[in-house]
């Protein structure tokens, strides 16, 4: 399970999720990441823990909540453990390549994301290529064909191929796991298969039908599984209307190859859209084109992978030399996601949940239709022209983002803070803090083209507000990273500095007093105040509230006054900061700890800010921001800003700028 | 026409069998039986009354068996795991010992 991180807590894996049976009832247990992670199919273990209830709507009666690591762990059955070290193989054999490609390798060709980089995994959703990451039918297609075509070769006979393709499939469902999922992807790659590599289009629909009947009769899950739904809408565009469209493109004289290497991406985003959209709120309008460049490499890069794996135990050389050779096509898919993801417009937020499914399947039937007639066609041909004209003026050559003059954007990265103080350079900022994850804070700075940033300065170790510090040091730029005196978590402090090691950027203390400038930008540190602290690094005190108020506190003079970053200060550290007569005065304040409960009125009341900014994550589960501080700074008449309901939020002379399309809350 | 060509005779019997799993787990899995006896109800009307000519000619027989399996597993095993025993437990919040077969690779 991938969290954001928050407090103490780091971010990135902590805990993992096990499906188990526990005498034939299903149960879904949460377990830490150690030991439980490397469990496999078929282990017996004795688990112990607290259960609690299921989600409605699946056959899973129970989850159980584990503390500790699994005990009595029996044996795996050796297929299994054979397959783990494939599996493992081809992890080794891919770390030749270079970090992006090395990742996204295994999980091109196993559906093993384990290892990837977190900005290739956010291209590849933003850019509809997800489903590369995962074992799908076509997997299993690339696989049977390849079998095929080498058996073919050999001048072997039907039978005999389909023997030796059986045997293939069944190896890589092996390989990958055995899991409904990849069971699933292998029953609707043989639909696939059947229906475009044998040409028998008359035979695909019952295939499709029988392998519906016997994936929900043998497991009743499936029948709301989203997964199964996406294959077999996927499955069925292949078979219903892909014929239709290659002879269509045909006829008007488009070569058969490019006519179905257009319709098959084509066919299945439009079929599978309307479901992708009810989950996540999206729709990617550069999907079919991400899926088309990138689909001539997908086969090689997953054939050589394969061959990787198998060829690892025995000939490691030779499964290097392998995993080298499928470098150049995982590098044109990492190029293709990252382009793709950077398109202006990419991905159009759309209403999720099963309305925002029906009003884009009444669309595209509204289209459908709509093509079939010359003067419908002709009239939405202007408009899209029209929408065109209007929105590439507005979304691209004149963005309503950043707007101009902005002094500091407080992004909107989820429950965490990242804020970003311009300098008078063009492309050049300091940033405070990297919120919880890499890509938020990456999307940010990316959408205020700040390509150079000369310091980042961490205001404490907590995992909401150091998370995203890799993907800015892999990114852009840094001239350094700065933190205070707080030296806990300790697990944070080895993850930055491994972090800025990896990049080679100085990693640098600041303390009470000091002063820095830029051009168009100053930063006065002014806490953490007191002499204990003072050129020392402070380890003790782990607990939340110790670490938040050594919280590094700045106020930085911009184009739009002074804006005071208070971290998560807390009331301590704030009365601390009063009772020492520290001018806090500034038009701008960062809300200490996102808004909490623990701000204090008086607080507030020095610092006198007109704009208040809030960093917060929709829909968090602590609370923030907390209504007692929010009543407090509106009484005070300071305008307040919440990135959660606001997006990016950007102070500019005359005022506050929001970018609005917040992010969603997590787990939609 | 492509469609035309197509054999849609399995179908409506897959339909039913998704329909019942569907209705099954996130109504009630007495839902999915009901799914299941309109799938035999209509399979036999449909051998008795249905069209002698079409694209669904055929589709009696294995509408019949769907409903069927449909009831039989689909219904049944949502039915069983809507009434395990360990749903108490799981209410009660209960702090328990079991031995587990690890049933999918971990997900992080």
């Amino acid at each position: 399970m991938k969290g954001s991180g928050f407090g103490a807590m780091p971010s990135g894996v902590r805990s993992v999720v096990v499906p188990v049976s526990a005498e034939g009832s299903r149960v879904l247990v949460f377990a830490p990441v150690d030991r439980w992670a490397e469990l496999l199919p078929g282990q017996r273990v004795l688990a112990r823990g607290t259960l609690g209830t299921a989600e409605p709507g699946s056959l899973t009666v129970a989850v159980l909540r584990v503390r500790g690591p699994p005990l009595d762990v029996g044996a795996a059955p050796g297929w299994q453990v054979v397959a783990q070290s494939l599996r493992d193989g081809l992890r080794v054999a891919s770390s030749v390549l270079d970090a992006e490609a090395a990742g996204l390798l295994p999980a091109l060709v196993v559906g093993d994301t384990g290892g990837m980089v977190q900005s290739v995994e956010d291209d590849f959703r933003a850019a509809g290529m997800a489903h590369l990451l995962a074992v799908s039918g076509a997997n299993l297609a690339i696989v049977c064909v390849s079998v095929l075509f080498l058996v073919r070769l050999a001048r072997v006979g039907p039978r005999g191929s389909a023997v030796v393709a059986l045997f293939a499939l069944v190896g890589y469902v092996v390989l990958a796991g055995p899991e409904p999922s990849v069971l699933r992807a292998g029953v609707m790659g043989a639909v696939g298969l059947l229906a475009l590599a044998l040409g028998r289009e008359r035979s695909a629909l019952p295939a499709l039908a029988a392998a519906v009947i016997v994936l929900v009769a043998a497991d009743p899950e499936m029948a709301v599984s989203f997964g199964f739904v996406l294959s077999v809408l996927a499955t069925a565009a292949l078979v219903l209307v892909v014929p239709g469209w290659v002879e269509r493109l045909v006829r008007q004289r488009v070569p058969r190859l490019i006519a179905e290497a257009v319709a098959v991406p084509a066919a299945a985003h439009l079929a599978t859209a309307p479901v992708v959209a009810g989950m996540s709120g999206q729709v990617s309008l550069v999907a079919v084109a991400a899926n088309l460049v990138a689909a001539p490499v997908v086969a090689p890069a997953t054939v050589l992978g394969l061959g990787a794996a198998l060829a690892m135990p025995v000939l490691p050389w030779l499964a290097e030399w392998l995993a080298r050779f499928a470098g150049p096509p995982v590098d044109w898919l990492v190029l293709v996601g990252n382009w793709a993801a950077r398109v202006p417009g990419a991905v159009l937020d759309w209403p999720s949940g099963w309305w925002g499914g029906v009003a884009l399947v009444l669309l595209l039937g509204c289209l459908a239709v709509g093509l079939r007639y010359r003067l419908a066609r002709v009239a939405m041909a202007l408009g899209v022209i029209g929408v065109v004209l209007v929105l590439l003026p507005v979304r691209v050559l004149a963005p309503g983002w950043p707007p101009a003059g902005w002094a500091v954007v407080a992004c909107d990265v989820g429950q965490g803070d990242a804020v970003v103080l311009s300098t008078a350079d063009s492309g050049r900022a300091v940033l405070v803090d990297t919120g919880p994850e890499p890509a938020p804070v990456r999307e940010c700075l990316d959408r205020l083209d700040v390509r150079r940033v000369p310091l980042v300065i961490l205001s404490h170790l907590h995992a909401d507000h150091v998370g995203g510090l890799a993907s800015v040091l892999a990114d852009r730029s840094v001239g350094a990273v700065a933190v205070g005196p707080g030296r806990a978590p300790e697990w944070a402090w080895r993850q930055v500095r491994r972090q800025t090691e990896a990049a080679s950027v100085p990693l640098v203390s600041v303390a009470e007093g000091q002063r820095l400038t830029w051009p168009g930008l100053s930063v006065e540190v002014l806490a953490p105040r007191g002499k204990e602290t003072q050129g020392k690094e402070v380890r003790a005190g782990s607990d939340g509230t110790a670490i938040n108020n050594r919280s590094v506190v700045l106020r930085a003079t911009t184009r739009a006054g002074r804006v005071l970053l208070t971290g998560d200060v807390e009331l301590a550290a704030q009365a601390d900061l009063l009772t020492a007569g520290v001018d806090l005065a500034a038009e701008v304040v960062k809300v200490p700890h996102h808004g909490s409960r623990y701000t204090a009125p008086e607080f507030l009341a020095a610092v006198g800010a007109r704009v208040a900014l809030v960093s917060v994550g929709a829909g968090n589960r602590y609370g923030h921001p907390s209504q007692r501080t929010l009543d407090v700074l509106t009484r005070r008449g300071a305008q307040v800003v919440r990135t959660d309901l606001s997006g990016d939020s950007a102070v500019v002379g005359s005022g506050v700028v929001v970018r609005g399309r917040p992010r969603s809350p997590p787990g939609r | 026409m492509v469609a035309a060509r197509l054999d849609w005779r399995l179908v409506p019997g897959a339909l039913v069998v998704w329909l019942a799993g569907l209705v099954g787990l996130l109504g009630h899995w007495a839902l999915a039986v009901v799914i299941g006896g309109v799938g035999v109800v209509g399979g036999f009307v449909h051998l008795r009354h249905g069209p002698r000519v079409g694209a669904v000619l055929g589709a009696g027989w294995p509408l019949v068996v769907c409903g069927v399996l449909a009831v039989c597993p689909v219904a049944w095993r949502v039915r069983e795991a809507a009434v395990d025993p360990l749903r108490g437990e799981a209410a009660r919040a209960a702090v328990v010992e079991m031995r587990v077969e690890v049933a999918e690779r971990p997900r992080g």
